[in-house]
């Protein structure tokens, strides 16, 4: 384990991404677009920090691989192109970062669980804690169940998530008997 | 002269449902307060650790885990496996596996491990982490004998009705409910003494991360502590379908078509 860049980690920290007086800030955008609260947008970003910090301290020819929220930031950040490659790449990361997708298949998908599992044990030894468990989720979570996600437009469709769909179900059910037993009731 | 002769059909109902929950309580209450103390002491063997934590199926599971991750056997059928190689380090327990001819199951793997299991329990009642036999069977005496007082006056309280000629069928449903759950109860009790669950909850205390991901060394003693759903989502996922299968569940996802996300990066050879 090599010591703890504290020059590096200063820098990222100390980065904003994004003009910072937009009226819609980086991590205003991020929440938006993964539905997460303004707070939680703001975890994932620092996670995203350490994430490159990672990279950057990782042996020569060694990847890291992200969680799925703290790839999202990744993702977002990459698209503000010119702070990205202009200006955190060189300045505050001082080397290139760039993002590697899975090609797909049983290979990739060992690699990037044994990279994933690295990288989590990277974040404990350089960190001094383990990762945090809603931002850097379970193998099933980030291997199974995140990588479904797919992007949708709340115009086209209705968003429920389970447990309101559940609520929902029960409610309509509970409203369906009442108003069997008035209409009994009336009928009789 | 009936003892519950004041109470109607319905306030017996009533009473004996409280009873019923007193009685869960208590048998929450009594095995995590009046285990033996044990004695105090320490574990880093994954073999030991998982069976203080599951016995002898988990004793089984870690080691054909440790086995999977270093590709000395390998998925043969759906639940099943098969020896690869034989040339690596393992354990006394896992050269027994290896020496195993065609496929297996995991009960086959528990019957091959049976006496390496059994000294290894023998090892943890000897340093006071496991009780022995006659503490467990009085540990689970204590848990079923409320149980055992409540159907005995539920019974009486059956047959006063009975010879009424009062309806008793809901009586007798609770009756049955106290025993399948006495019996669960029973069944559910660990041999850990407090000194063997202090161990386990250090471990655990500090093992978050290899619970959510452990890399392949680090596998026995996630699956020696936590179980085989840490296995759910790694490459090593067929030990935990043998697992399921053992115990009637469905196998799940845990071979999924090798679609899945996942990306990364690096500094390495980019000037980093």
């Amino acid at each position: 384990m090599s010591a703890f860049d504290e020059g590096l980690w200063q820098r990222l920290k100390a980065h904003t991404i994004g003009p910072p007086e937009a009226s819609l800030t980086f991590t205003d955008r991020l929440a938006r677009e993964n539905r997460w609260s303004p707070e939680y947008a703001a975890r994932v970003i620092l996670e995203y920090k350490r994430f490159c910090y990672l990279a950057r301290t990782a042996a020569p020819g060694e990847q890291v691989t992200p969680s799925d929220s703290v790839d999202q930031a990744w993702h977002l950040h990459l698209t503000y192109s010119r702070d990205y490659w202009e200006e955190f790449c060189p300045k505050a990361l001082d080397a290139p970062l760039h993002h590697g997708p899975t090609a797909g298949g049983e290979v990739e998908r060992t690699r990037y669980y044994d990279q994933y599992a690295a990288t989590l044990k990277a974040y404990e030894d350089a960190f001094g804690e383990a990762p945090p468990a809603d931002i850097w989720p379970d193998a099933k979570r980030r291997f199974e169940i995140d990588p479904v996600g797919i992007r949708v437009n709340p115009k086209d469709v209705m968003i429920l998530s389970r447990p309101e769909l559940v609520a929902a179900l029960l409610a309509v059910g509970v409203f369906a008997g009442i108003l069997g037993w008035m209409l009994r009731g009336i009928v009789a | 002269m009936n003892l519950f002769e004041t109470y109607t059909g319905a306030d017996f109902l009533a009473f004996y449902a409280v009873m019923l929950l007193t009685c869960v309580g208590l048998s929450l209450w009594i095995p995590a307060n009046l285990r033996p103390e044990g004695r105090k002491g320490s574990l880093d063997d994954p073999e030991e650790l998982a069976l203080l934590s599951g016995g002898a199926q988990r004793h089984a599971l870690t080691v054909l885990a440790d086995l999977y991750v270093q590709g000395a056997i390998e998925k043969a059928k759906k639940t099943r496996v098969s020896v690869a190689r034989t040339s690596i380090a393992t354990t006394s327990a896992g050269t027994a596996v290896l020496r195993k001819v065609g496929d297996f199951s995991l009960s086959e793997t528990m019957r091959t491990l049976k006496d390496h299991a059994q000294e290894i329990e023998a090892h943890l009642i000897k340093r006071g982490l496991l009780m022995q036999s006659g503490e467990v069977m009085k540990l689970r005496l204590m848990c079923v004998a409320p149980y055992v007082a409540l159907v005995l006056v539920g019974f009486y309280r059956q047959q006063a009705g009975k010879d009424l000629g009062e309806p008793t069928g809901y009586l007798v449903a609770l009756l049955i409910a106290t025993v399948v759950i006495a019996l669960f109860r029973a069944g559910t009790i660990h041999p850990r003494t407090m000194a063997g669950n202090l161990v386990l909850k250090n471990w655990r205390d500090r093992s978050s991360r290899i619970k959510r991901a452990p890399e392949g060394s680090e596998v026995p003693l996630a699956v020696g502590l936590f179980g085989t759903g840490v296995l759910a989502g790694t490459p090593y996922a067929h030990v935990h379908a043998m697992r399921q299968a053992a115990s009637g569940g469905d196998s799940g996802s845990g071979d999924s078509d090798g679609g899945g996300g996942g990306c990364g990066g690096g500094c390495g050879g980019c000037g980093g």
